[in-house]
């Protein structure tokens, strides 16, 4: 629950605005100094530009920054008064909740909820390319389509953005059936039954990782029949904010947080059977310039340095025929070697049962993952080093085809575990 | 003098069958003690298994990942050892009294010297138990972080991280024990100082290597390709 003074600011920003607003658009921030005032007025630029008909609410909502995030939100309050700032009081920053955008997120979408708006954008305050068309793109579908939920699609280099690409993507594809490209996508729009739906089943209340709120909501509105679309925006430029983490510690927050959902939609996700396309908005953007040079060998000889150590631990996980097939690959060096698709989602399955089932200490299970990621990667890499950005699109879409043909694989050892072990 | 020899016999013979008189009810209830706490034992056993097999309690602790007492317990099972351990500690319980019972000369000393103990060997055996689940898990946390970081030697590390703890530990249970004394102290330094010793020293040596290599990576082109370039995310 968050403290009183949030709630007051809630009610003062919501009897300060006229009811109903149309579009709340919220900036969730964590010592974001450096970029959140950017945000702020390519947010309020798009609002005044696109929709200067209708009635809108730019707010900030901000817990614990201590960087002078707040400083910033004050100072362009001076440019800007309708600009409403939801947090505490001063000095109370430092209790809250270790998760960055969540407590901030329930701010806005309270009150998103509170003065009734018809559409609520959630903004990244750590992106530095945000256009003001950006806030047109994702709030239209709502408003003029009647789309409950529009997701992003950023333009990106054809070799980034790999944990989406080899495990979330096609993974929530083949768990909830909608092709979402980008389910880890920062910024989102939502429309006003979803925000009520949200905060009815107080889907925030729920501890989830920073990096992966996104698929969180995702999940939420497919699992609920609302009408998810995407739309395709320029390229989202991330500044850092703090110690970058490490591969293995970015994994275990996304990956925890994706079978946290699939555990909570078990019921859902047992009855979809393959998938299908999803709307999208604008057209795909090619991003400029080369993908910067990756070396794939030192990834496999992770990956070989993983099936020489751990195999103990992936034992835990793994049925025997998998462990089988990784160790005779690992034999195998760089230059010829690949992890098949097929065997790719096996693992990937095995793992989200693993994580189910509790088999050890979740955080171990999910950094043990990194080794094989990396394997994965390398074969990825090193098939996909010279193709064009279309290909690897092809070639993701058909690795999620694998995903989805493996599903009764994932079925048959969550209903029976002990049972079916190939 | 065919009297005296009459009445040293009969004087002998009573002696004998007054000892075992005496002897007898003792060890008869020593007998009943064995066998009544025998039964007693594994009908409690049963009974527990019965309970703990309801529970599914085998599966349960392998969910809370207090897989070291699957590993130390017969066929892997922790419901086959605490019935055991019931039983045995029944039957034990049954011998005690029997002896106690049975009178011999030892027992009147032995009964509260093993009494007073237990509560120390209760302390000792969970200081081990805690000591072999938090060297496992520190183990297998040192030895993933280890691969993650690509250090070839992370199985040794891992290891050297368990066996440390098991000494902390089986160093802690003795000396609460007071077995050893002294010497514990002393072997339980030298070893400790030991690990550490070539610990820093295999670290020290390794990490000339790395730094080296961090040196020549820096001073070399700065464009060389690896998997930091790329955005996971």
């Amino acid at each position: 629950m968050h403290d009183t003074t949030a709630s007051r600011r809630i009610a003062t920003a919501a009897a300060a605005a006229p009811v109903p607003v149309a579009i709340v658009a919220g900036v969730p921030s964590f010592n974001h100094a450096g970029t959140v005032a950017s945000v702020l007025r390519a947010a309020q630029a798009g609002l005044g530009e696109f929709f200067s008909g209708q009635s809108s609410l730019l707010v900030s909502a901000d817990v614990r920054s201590n960087d002078g995030t707040r400083e910033q939100v004050r100072g362009l309050r001076a440019e800007n008064p309708l600009l409403r700032e939801l947090g505490p009081a001063d000095g109370t920053a430092g209790a809250a909740s270790p998760s960055v955008p969540i407590r901030e997120l329930r701010m806005i979408l309270e009150l998103a909820h509170e003065v009734r708006a018809r559409a609520c954008l959630v903004l990244d305050a750590s992106v530095t390319s945000m256009g003001a068309d950006w806030v047109a793109q994702l709030v239209r579908p709502i408003l003029d389509d009647q789309f409950d939920m529009v997701a992003p699609c950023f333009a990106r280099h054809k070799l980034d953005g790999t944990i989406s690409k080899g495990i979330v993507y096609p993974l929530t594809r083949a768990l909830y059936g909608k092709r979402v490209r980008q389910p880890l996508g920062s910024v989102f729009a939502l429309s006003g039954r979803l925000v009520e739906r949200f905060l009815a089943r107080r889907v925030w209340d729920i501890e989830v990782s920073a990096l992966s709120t996104d698929a969180r909501a995702l999940s939420e509105a497919v699992c609920g029949e609302f009408a998810v679309c995407q739309v395709f925006l320029g390229p989202a430029e991330h500044a850092g904010t703090g110690p970058s983490l490490d591969l293995s510690s970015v994994l275990a927050g996304v990956l925890g947080s994706v079978f946290d959902e699939m555990n909570r939609n078990v019921a859902f996700w047992q009855k979809v059977r393959g998938s299908e396309p999803i709307r999208g908005f604008g057209t795909p953007v090619e991003m400029a310039g080369n993908a910067p040079p990756v070396d794939a060998h030192k990834m496999w000889e992770s990956f070989r340095l993983g099936c020489r150590t751990l195999q103990e631990v992936w034992s835990a996980v793994l049925p025997p025929a998998t462990l089988l097939a990784l160790n005779y690959l690992a034999r195998e060096d760089a230059a010829g070697a690949a992890l098949a698709d097929d065997l790719w989602a096996r693992i990937v399955y095995d793992f989200a049962l693993g994580y189910r089932l509790h088999v050890m200490n979740r955080s171990h299970l999910l950094r043990a993952l990194t080794p094989l990621y990396l394997g994965w990667l390398a074969s990825f890499v090193r098939e996909m080093g010279a193709a064009s950005s279309q290909d690897v699109e092809r070639r993701v879409q058909q690795l999620s085809l694998v995903y989805e043909a493996q599903k009764p694989y994932l079925i048959s050892r969550w209903r029976w575990p002990d049972r079916f072990n190939p | 003098m065919w009297d005296q020899i009459k009445d040293a016999l009969y004087g002998a013979t009573h002696r004998v069958l007054v000892g075992v008189a005496s002897f007898l009810p003792g060890l008869l209830a020593l007998v009943l003690a064995v066998l009544l706490s025998s039964l007693l034992g594994w009908l409690l056993g049963a009974l527990l298994g019965l309970i703990l097999r309801a529970f599914d309690f085998d599966k349960r602790l392998q969910k809370w990942d207090f897989v070291v007492l699957a590993e130390w317990s017969p066929k892997n099972s922790p419901t086959l050892l605490l019935r055991k351990t019931v039983t045995w500690t029944v039957v034990v319980l049954g011998w005690l009294v029997g002896l106690t019972a049975f009178g011999a000369g030892v027992t009147p000393q032995l009964i509260p010297r093993v009494v007073e103990s237990l509560p120390n060997l209760g302390t000792a055996i969970v200081v081990v138990l805690l000591g072999v689940l938090l060297a496992r898990f520190l183990a297998r946390a040192v030895l993933i972080s280890a691969v993650n970081m690509q250090i070839q030697s992370a199985r040794l590390l891992s290891m050297a991280m368990k066996w440390l703890v098991l000494v902390f530990a089986a160093a802690m249970a003795l000396d609460h024990l007071r077995i050893g004394g002294d010497i514990v102290r002393l072997g339980f330094a030298i070893l400790f100082g030991g690990i550490v010793l070539a610990l820093a020293l295999a670290i020290g040596l390794g990490s000339k290597e790395i730094v080296s290599r961090s040196w020549e990576r820096q001073s070399h082109s700065k464009a060389e390709p690896s998997d930091d370039a790329l955005k996971h995310l």
